[in-house]
């Protein structure tokens, strides 16, 4: 991939962004479309020209875990290294053992990356390539409209500013970017209206999901049998098939799926979206450049209270001193900060001087979500 | 000269243990220590710890192909595979007699 020259330095971007994962890659891409320069700051190191290094780690790590293709410096002969020697550090679920612990104890500084201080652990991790979104599982669900409406329908939580209708054309957008496998029949539930039919046709059900079905629904089912769920009368309970975002049929030049049971942590096949996919068509638009190992530290507030620069610092090694790559600063019309909830989080509010920015609510860095259950 | 394991009739641990791995290799692709095989048949909590032998060893463990499966991350069949029934046991391995 392009990257920045050196003689760019004082160039003043249309657009830079910080992170190339899921909203960076697609942002980045819809920008280059567009004709627009910009200039993506990424962390982690360069996407391999193919994933054979990649699977190559997978195939021979003894424990498969989201981090094993992306990730070698974290583990050396003896274990985990301390987060601290590495230049860009990255949580790892093998650091959610329990307190004491001789190996991935989440409380032990010396092991786990994320210092946490709560009851329990963040047990969701991110990489720092192409987001780490290379180990998603694909699911692509909608939300249904009642999502937005908590309050209203159910007096929990708020409303949202938004409801289902502003983002129904997205939600289209988006699962013929990514490329979703579904039924959109299936899938008009709960009061979700589907105006693009999705690009590909469902993943067919596996046999555990067939049994489950004819288990649930060769009868109708019974209030004594349903009634715990407080739903009213249900007679059937629909199996359906998940939105995926994995190809059913070959779908912008990427095969379909052969079963490697693997989405998680790495698609052999590429058969399953990931950012890079978009990362490369970005590229490929010729406006698009990157900067590898490249941390952005400081966002610069100018006088005119808008961002003017963001600082960075660069490494050439993941473990070590960080060498003579030097550190400096790019300056643009307009910044994208999409670099994952906590990493996003953690530069505004290190920014100017750690008093941080764009935090007039004060919400930064509060109310982090979780995946409910790990799924590995 | 024939070897001493067979002229005793009755091979030691060490052996045992030894034979214990190859199986276990030929059939997961990885390398279990037969002396942590032997110290975790003494002490059920001691670490039991393995390596992956080779990329060729884990993508051809004998044990997925028997179950007419496949490991991780490498798939040699195709699309849809999942939601149909597999083979027969008998037309996949021969008749049991």
């Amino acid at each position: 991939m392009a990257g920045a020259a050196s003689n760019e330095a004082d160039k003043v971007w249309d657009v830079v962004i910080v992170g190339s994962g899921f909203a960076g890659a697609l942002i980045a891409h819809e920008l280059g479309k567009a004709k627009k320069e910009v200039l993506i700051l990424e962390a982690g190191a360069p996407i391999p020209t193919n994933i054979n290094d990649y699977m190559t780690r997978f195939y021979a790590a003894a424990a498969k875990v989201p981090e094993s293709p992306y990730t070698p410096e974290i583990f050396d002969n003896n274990g985990l290294v301390d987060p601290a020697t590495i230049n860009a550090g990255r949580p790892t679920v093998l650091t959610l053992g329990p307190t004491g612990a001789k190996f991935g104890d989440w409380t032990n500084a010396k092991q786990a990356y994320l210092v946490q201080t709560g009851p329990t652990p963040f047990t969701s991790t991110y990489d720092r390539i192409a987001g780490g979104t290379g180990h998603w599982l694909g699911t692509s669900l909608r939300f249904v409209p009642n999502d937005f409406k908590m309050k209203s329908a159910y007096g929990q939580f708020t409303d949202w500013p938004i409801g289902y209708d502003d983002l129904e054309h997205w939600y289209g957008e988006a699962e013929a970017e990514l490329g979703v496998s579904a039924d959109k029949a299936d899938q008009e539930y709960l009061g979700i209206k589907i105006s693009r039919n999705y690009p590909m046709q469902r993943i067919p059900p596996s046999l555990v999901d067939q049994y489950v079905d004819r288990s649930l629904n060769a009868k109708p089912l019974t209030e004594a049998e349903t009634g715990f769920l407080g739903a009213g009368k249900l007679e059937t309970i629909p199996v359906r098939s998940l939105p995926a975002a994995r190809n059913s049929e070959p779908y912008r030049n990427r095969r379909a799926c052969a079963g490697n049971t693997n989405c998680i942590p790495i698609c052999p096949i590429q058969a399953k979206y990931d950012p890079t996919v978009s990362l490369n068509d970005a590229m490929a638009t010729g406006f698009v450049k990157m900067m590898h190992r490249t941390v952005a530290s400081d966002i610069v507030v100018g006088e005119n209270g808008r961002v003017s620069q963001i600082k960075y610092i660069r490494y050439q090694h993941d473990r070590g001193p960080r060498s003579d790559a030097k550190p400096g600063a790019v300056k643009a019309k307009v910044f994208v900060i999409a670099a994952n909830a906590i990493e996003t989080a953690r530069l505004l509010l290190m920014s100017r001087d750690k008093t941080g920015i764009a935090n007039s609510s004060g919400m930064v860095g509060q109310h982090l979500m979780d995946h409910p259950s790990y799924v590995s | 000269m024939r070897p001493r394991v067979f002229e005793t009739g009755a091979a030691g641990d060490d052996t045992l243990y030894l034979g214990r791995s190859i199986v276990l290799m030929w059939y997961l692709g990885a390398w279990y220590d037969p002396r942590a095989l032997q110290a975790i048949n003494r002490n059920p909590d001691s670490d039991l710890t393995f390596s992956v032998i080779s990329l060729k060893a884990y993508t051809q463990g004998w044990a997925l192909s028997v179950a007419q499966a496949h490991p991780m991350g490498f798939s040699q069949f195709q699309f849809g595979y999942w939601s149909r029934l597999p083979k027969d046991r008998d037309d996949f391995i021969g008749k049991l007699t």
